[in-house]
């Protein structure tokens, strides 16, 4: 006799949603059908009832009463920066996992369950959002010329043009110093060792290799000069 | 000719007699399924949900 009046009932508020005749309503994106009142709890137990023997009618009418708590709890996530739609489609599925796993034995209404699995839902995907911000595709578009070429993050990334020969250059570098460095007089050796940290030192003033080798400051600075340009006749005879 | 029990899924587009309503939309056992598989951690969870996105209308937004 219920399940006749729940029938019934149910045609009536069919008709009502099809000529659109209650406006106190809250409507679902998709239409402007209104969304249907939450069940009682009379009629919840008999659509649980109906789940538990495996009638997807059961499965459907819990989800469809239900998604005014979607609507509900997606709203206070508006300001998140995901797009409305978006919310109650995570929504939608969170209230689907929540309709499929609810234990009617446990002693908590189906409404406050559905409620924690929504918003879990919706967290969860915030979460994940909210990591992805920070990443960011080789392919994606910097900026588009006038014939509508897009210039992508791919187009531009690189390394610098002497990574590979940086190295070797440098290796080759030190060898040739090393042998005009060898062309030079102790004493003229030692003051370029001393002023530039040749062995491993760090580098010393003039003042300092002056003092050290017990000579005038003047001296070492016309000496450095007098040697620096034999290293460069040195190096051009070289390369 | 598609018979009348069976219903175009609004996630693969596929006709299907079994799923569940979603208020208008209907979802195949299949469907359904896999949603209730997937994570919104997954990679494949955007799909589900631009595809429900598409099943809604937005210039239809009429929540009050």
């Amino acid at each position: 006799m219920k399940r006749v009046w729940y029938r019934i009932k149910n045609i009536f508020l069919s008709i009502i949603i099809k000529f659109k005749r209650d406006p106190d309503e809250i409507y679902y994106i998709g239409g402007s059908e209104a969304l249907p009142p939450p069940l009682s709890k009379e009629e919840e137990k008999e659509m649980l009832d109906l789940v538990a023997e495996g009638n997807p009618k059961g499965k459907s009418k819990l989800i469809e009463h239900n998604l005014r708590l979607v609507v509900y709890i997606a709203k206070k996530f508006e300001n998140t920066g995901i797009h409305i739609e978006d919310l109650i489609s995570i929504g939608s599925i969170g209230l689907i996992k929540a309709v499929n796993t609810f234990n009617p034995e446990k002693n908590i209404k189906l409404a406050t369950y559905a409620s924690r699995c929504i918003e879990n839902e919706i967290l969860m995907y915030l979460r994940r959002n909210n990591k992805r911000k920070t990443e960011i595709s080789f392919d994606e578009p910097l900026n588009v010329d006038w014939d509508g070429n897009e210039l992508l993050l791919s187009d531009v990334l690189g390394t610098d043009e002497n990574i590979i020969t940086k190295d070797l250059d440098l290796t080759v570098d030190k060898n040739l110093l090393k042998s005009a460095l060898s062309k030079l007089s102790g004493r003229e050796k030692q003051i370029m060792e001393m002023r530039f940290g040749l062995r491993g030192n760090s580098e010393q003033t003039q003042k300092d290799v002056a003092e050290q080798l017990g000579i005038s400051q003047s001296y070492i600075s016309r000496l450095e000069k007098k040697i620096i340009k034999r290293l460069k006749r040195e190096f051009n005879k070289m390369v | 000719m598609e018979s009348k029990s069976m219903k175009q899924c609004k996630i693969c587009e596929e006709w299907k007699t079994e799923g569940i309503y979603l208020f208008i939309s209907f979802i195949c056992s299949n469907c359904e399924k896999e949603i209730l598989e997937t994570d919104p951690t997954d990679e494949r969870y955007q799909y589900y949900v631009d595809r429900l996105r598409r099943s809604q209308a937005p210039k239809n937004l009429l929540i009050q």
